[in-house]
């Protein structure tokens, strides 16, 4: 957490500080994607830092950080890699404490298990969605109206395609949240499952494919793996990285609801 | 026709605990049946099976000829009022009734005037705006009741519907579910029997997760009989001690040492007028000579009969 705090001040300090610069300098405010590139570079060893930090490679940082929108870009790194402990915390009790209370009991002969399950499943993805998109709307807005400086058109486009990323990131663990709640009759135990199989595979996984270059390719064994292909500027890579997040959240959909479906209620 | 309910061999345990075991029954359609047994006897499992909460570990449910968990088949046709599920604290009665309503394919303005008439037949009408936690236990229980009287189910299973209800609104309840019974099927999960003797027609006994017997009420109680005895002078203790010893006698209670009556169930074997004079007989033999004898056919009996054998039978394993 202390490294994602440290990542996210330093890519809004690295980010704002150059707009700082060339208001300054009196430079006109670029309105131009090719002006932007080169007028609102981010520092090196900003680029450094969070390729240090995210593992992902320096083209790809500086396509983010300096070919972008570039606060926007920011927001969007951090959010990525507080997806699975976001979403964890707020779709914990999609079906448990229902169960718990047997509340369940009153619906579960008026409407299909499945439909129960993917309707709540659907519910929580809705609202993480409103809260990304009131968060990035917030972001957009300020830039355009207080900074003018990129483009009205790819300040929205770039908005939008973050906004896809982080949500595409978003299925799967809320997805895998569902597994756990519907394993649950209380929402703490929820909370806790839910905690336990979104923190332990990414540290586990995350600290052999650190620890062992050869095996690197055990990051792309859980969702949080895919985060930065997300955003990466190859087309093939994103489209790869948009399917691989389906396919988590198809395989943990389709567990909680098997589970769900055949479970004591 | 097609049975409103059947079990085949039918057997659920819960983390090593057998809850019912190898139960067959059929409940026919029409009329109701109950489903007695004490504490702990499994009725409350039969009937989450029944409804598709649960799932058999062994064997068949099957609903008004289907699956118990086949949804498609037996949306709107089923009804329940579960024993201890509660209702979203926050959210106002009227509205989730409403919501059930919806669930069950009711229109938005068919689902809320079904949720008020439902409210109504329990005596909640003016409690729709408000939210369950503000509601007392006993009104929670009838709502609950109410939203299983949504709509136009062909069977409705009922768990414990008057428990923990006062007298007056036992009545009431008592009240609906006999005109329930007249329209639809009803199963009555209950540990009450005077309960079931009043309002069922046929009834099945369940002791331990095993059915121990079922049939038309009037067959089950034929034989068993409740005795009360009012003695002349205050011996009701002694009399007790010396009826008890028979063998066609179940048990016996006194109301109090110097009491002078006592009620008594026998089993009558086919012979009533003689378990009558067998006792009368005993009393004189005693020179107690009894003011009234009061016999009458007694659910209550034939329960403690089954009750009594099956210690007997656990008692000789």
């Amino acid at each position: 957490m202390l490294l994602l705090a440290f990542t996210a001040v330093a890519v809004v300090d690295g980010i704002v500080a150059p707009v700082e610069a060339l208001e300054e300098r009196n430079l006109p405010v670029a309105r131009d994607d090719a002006v932007l590139v080169s007028d609102v570079a981010a520092s090196p060893h900003l680029v450094g830092l969070v390729t240090w930090a995210t593992r992902a490679d320096t083209a790809q940082i500086g396509y983010l950080l300096e070919g972008r929108p570039a606060l926007l870009s920011g927001v969007w790194i951090v959010l990525l890699f507080l997806v699975p402990f976001l979403v964890a915390a707020i779709t914990f009790d999609q079906t448990a404490s229902d169960i718990g209370s047997r509340w369940l009991r009153f619906v579960v002969f008026r409407a299909r298990r499945w439909s129960v399950f993917a309707g709540r499943l659907l519910a929580s993805a809705s609202t993480l969605l409103l809260l990304y998109a009131l968060l990035c709307g917030a972001v957009v807005a300020y830039l355009d109206l207080r900074i003018g400086l990129y483009p009205r058109d790819a300040l929205c486009s770039w908005g939008a395609r973050g906004l896809l990323a982080v949500f595409a990131l978003t299925l799967p663990y809320a997805a895998l949240c569902a597994v756990a709640s519907a394993a649950s009759r209380s929402a703490v135990r929820a909370l806790g499952l839910c905690a336990a199989l979104t923190v332990l595979p990414l540290i586990a996984l995350g600290l052999l494919s650190a620890g062992f270059e050869s095996a690197a390719w055990l990051d792309l064994l859980h969702p949080w793996g895919w985060k930065l292909r997300l955003l990466h500027p190859d087309a093939g890579v994103r489209l790869g990285a948009y399917a691989a997040l389906a396919g988590f959240t198809a395989a943990f959909a389709a567990v909680g609801g098997l589970l769900f479906v055949r479970r004591d209620l | 026709m097609t049975a409103a309910l059947e079990l085949s061999g039918v057997s659920k345990a819960f983390a090593g605990v057998q809850a019912l075991q190898d139960v067959s029954l059929r409940i026919p359609r029409g009329g109701t049946f109950g489903l007695l047994g004490p504490n702990g006897a499994g009725k409350t499992t039969l009937l989450s099976l029944a409804a598709g909460f649960l799932r058999p570990d062994t064997g068949r449910v099957e609903v008004l000829g289907a699956e118990a968990t086949d949804f498609a088949k037996l949306c709107g046709r089923v009804s329940l009022l579960p024993q201890d599920a509660e209702f979203q604290p926050g959210v106002a009665l009227g509205a989730q009734l409403a919501h059930f309503g919806r669930l069950s394919g009711l229109t938005r303005r068919e689902a809320e005037s079904a949720a008020g008439r439902a409210l109504e037949a329990v005596r909640l009408g003016d409690v729709a705006e408000r939210a369950p936690r503000t509601l007392s236990h006993g009104m929670r229980k009838r709502a609950a009741l109410a939203q299983a009287l949504l709509g136009e189910p062909e069977l409705v299973f009922l768990d414990e519907p008057t428990a923990g209800l006062d007298p007056e609104n036992a009545r009431h309840v008592r009240e609906l579910v006999r005109e329930l019974g007249r329209e639809r099927t009803v199963v009555l999960c209950s540990h009450n029997l005077h309960e079931i003797q009043e309002l069922c027609d046929h009834v099945a006994i369940l002791l331990r997760g095993r059915l121990v017997e079922a049939g038309p009420m009037t067959r089950l109680t034929a034989d068993a009989l409740r005795v009360r005895i009012t003695l002349h002078a205050p011996a009701a203790a002694a009399a007790a001690e010396t009826l008890g010893a028979l063998d066609a006698v179940v048990s016996v209670e006194v109301a109090s040492e110097r009491s002078f009556e006592l009620h008594l169930h026998a089993h009558a074997a086919g012979d009533r007028p003689g378990i009558s004079k067998l006792l009368l007989a005993r009393l004189l033999e005693h020179d107690w000579v009894p003011a009234e004898v009061r016999s009458s056919a007694s659910l209550e009996s034939r329960f403690l009969e089954l009750t009594v054998d099956a210690s007997d039978a656990e008692e000789d394993a």
